[in-house]
């Protein structure tokens, strides 16, 4: 705390420019879109080793 | 420097933070009033058994309209958040302002950036109008032999109580007229002429008519100019002779083998007591060298029954099918309260606590790089469905040794699951037509309970079999979808 109490308003001000790279755009709210291939017909599966 | 420290601390996050799902307590609230309502299911974390920690609310939102009234989950793990379209083949990962924005769309329909961007999405990947009508016509193309009811084995808790109900064998003639009916089925439909040898009993038990069967389909196939596929589940216990058979003529086999000796012993002794530990190895040893050899490309999965005894030992379980037999995929499955399974609470071999089984199973995996961990109940992301199997949707046709046919090879519940039998005076199988209905109706549509569960387009309501006998393992089902999920997120 001490540290950061007696930095220049400029080092203060790079600070600041270097946190924003690290924290997430608030305005991008959907970080990221993961399509899934999709098969309908699975129950055409053999799905009979459910059974002891 | 920062990046690095960064970057181990989310891989140490992501180590530790197992986005499981613990559903001791699942509350449903009330019923929705109209499409703009927010609803939910609450899952509230809890510490598991084994005392790790995991934690994945889970919430039921059914979007507006304007999209068709989608279906969609809000999945939060801590600071994490995931929207999932299960029929829209979409998985968005959002802020938790983005997370509120679906929240409020849902209940004031009111759009922001990110819900226009989200209705966007939606638009440009419609869910299927409807999978209805795939099997509106009497047509069964897969045919389970069900040769004999003896075994050689005497597993613990054989759900059809193998070895213990008589040792009828099945007619020649009614395995030649199912083959015949199904092929001709095939033949009208277009689809593939499938053939797998079921119990009660072990299939391979009466060789000659084993070999009979494998025969006749072939020359239906070659005749016809029909893609045949041969499948069975086997106990595994036979000879060098008959494992170079197997691999020759199948396509793919369920082969029950639960683990090292300690274990396979204990659960699937032989007939007179003994172990059955070697032969089994030793047949595993042999498919596993011959993967991909014989006239179809031969493949093998190791269907492993999970007891309270194997749950304890998991780790060793798992590590020994992986080094032993690299290429194949191994189900793992809970032991049932079927058949001989019933009486397990009484025996050396217990059924599992299920919420430590779903914990033990999600944790293989998201541990597993591959996907090479199975469960009937939870198959892979893109696999959707409104019926669990074609067992009831096709319904498929599973002959019993003295000639009833069965939608599911439960043959213990035979009376539940018969739709029609061989009539010996006409070499003929007849037919309930109004019974076949009612089970090619039958969808997760019907069940109310599953209306809101992230997982129903997954599982389907589960094994119908599961259902009749009350078992329910909507734990486990919804753990593993979730692993999956957040393994989606984490490996992309």
């Amino acid at each position: 705390m001490e540290m950061t109490d007696k930095k220049s308003n400029t080092e203060l001000a790079e600070d600041s420019t270097e946190l924003k790279q690290y924290l997430p755009d608030t305005k991008s709210e959907i970080l990221k879109v993961h399509k899934l291939e999709v098969d309908f017909n699975v129950e055409e599966a053999c799905t009979c080793w459910v059974n002891n | 420097m920062h990046s690095c420290i960064r970057l181990e601390f989310r891989c140490a996050l992501k180590a530790s933070k197992s986005k499981l799902l613990n559903m001791d307590d699942v509350t449903a609230n009330k019923e929705p009033q109209n499409n703009h309502e927010l609803n939910y299911y609450t899952h509230t974390s809890k510490e598991t058994a084994s005392g790790l920690p995991n934690s994945t609310e889970v919430e039921y939102v059914l979007l507006p309209k304007g999209t068709g009234g989608a279906d969609s989950w809000l999945c939060t793990a801590g600071t994490e958040n995931i929207l999932y379209l299960p029929l829209h083949g979409l998985l968005v990962e959002v802020s938790k302002e983005g997370a509120d924005s679906v929240r409020r769309w849902a209940a004031q329909n009111v759009h922001d950036s990110i819900t226009r961007e989200i209705a966007r999405l939606i638009d440009g990947n419609p869910a299927p109008t409807s999978r209805m009508g795939m099997y509106e016509e009497f047509a069964p193309t897969l045919v389970g032999l069900g040769l004999t009811a003896q075994c050689t084995l005497r597993c613990a808790y054989c759900h059809s109580e193998a070895g213990s109900r008589g040792s009828e064998v099945m007619p020649v003639e009614v395995a030649d007229a199912a083959l015949n009916f199904v092929a001709d089925c095939a033949e009208r439909t277009g689809r593939k002429f499938e053939v797998s040898f079921i119990g009660p009993g072990e299939p391979t038990k009466p060789w000659q008519l084993f070999r009979h069967c494998v025969a006749a389909a072939e020359e239906l196939a070659a005749s016809r100019g029909l893609v045949l596929q041969l499948s069975m589940p086997t106990n595994g216990f036979f000879d060098k002779k008959q494992c170079e058979y197997i691999v020759e003529h199948f396509d793919r086999v369920c082969l029950s083998f639960d683990g090292p000796s300690w274990i396979q012993n204990l659960q699937r002794p032989l007939a007179n007591g003994g172990g059955s530990f070697q032969s089994v190895y030793e047949t595993a040893k042999f498919f596993h060298d011959n993967w991909g050899k014989g006239r179809r490309d031969f493949r093998f999965t190791i269907r492993a029954t999970v007891s309270q005894e194997g749950l304890d030992q998991i780790d060793k379980i798992h590590s020994f099918f992986r080094s032993e037999f690299p290429c194949a995929n191994t189900a793992y499955e809970t032991l049932k309260p079927l058949g001989r399974g019933k009486i397990c609470a009484s025996s050396r071999v217990t059924i599992p606590d299920s919420n430590r089984f779903a914990y033990e199973i999600s944790r293989l995996v998201a541990e597993d790089e591959s996907e090479i961990v199975l469960n009937s109940g939870a198959g892979s992301l893109g696999e959707l469905k409104r019926s669990f199997c074609k067992a009831l949707a096709m319904p498929t046709m599973n002959v019993t040794p003295n000639g009833r046919v069965l939608a599911c090879q439960c043959d213990i519940a035979a009376d539940y699951y018969e739709y029609g039998r061989f009539s010996p005076s006409t070499g003929r199988f007849i037919f309930d037509h109004a019974r076949i209905k009612t089970f090619q109706r039958l969808t997760v549509d019907d069940f109310p309970e599953c209306t809101r569960c992230i997982a129903r387009h997954h599982c389907a309501g589960d094994c119908h079999e599961l259902r009749r006998v009350e078992f329910r393992r909507c734990e486990e089902i919804r753990a593993l979808l979730l692993t999956r999920l957040w393994k989606q997120v984490d490996h992309s």
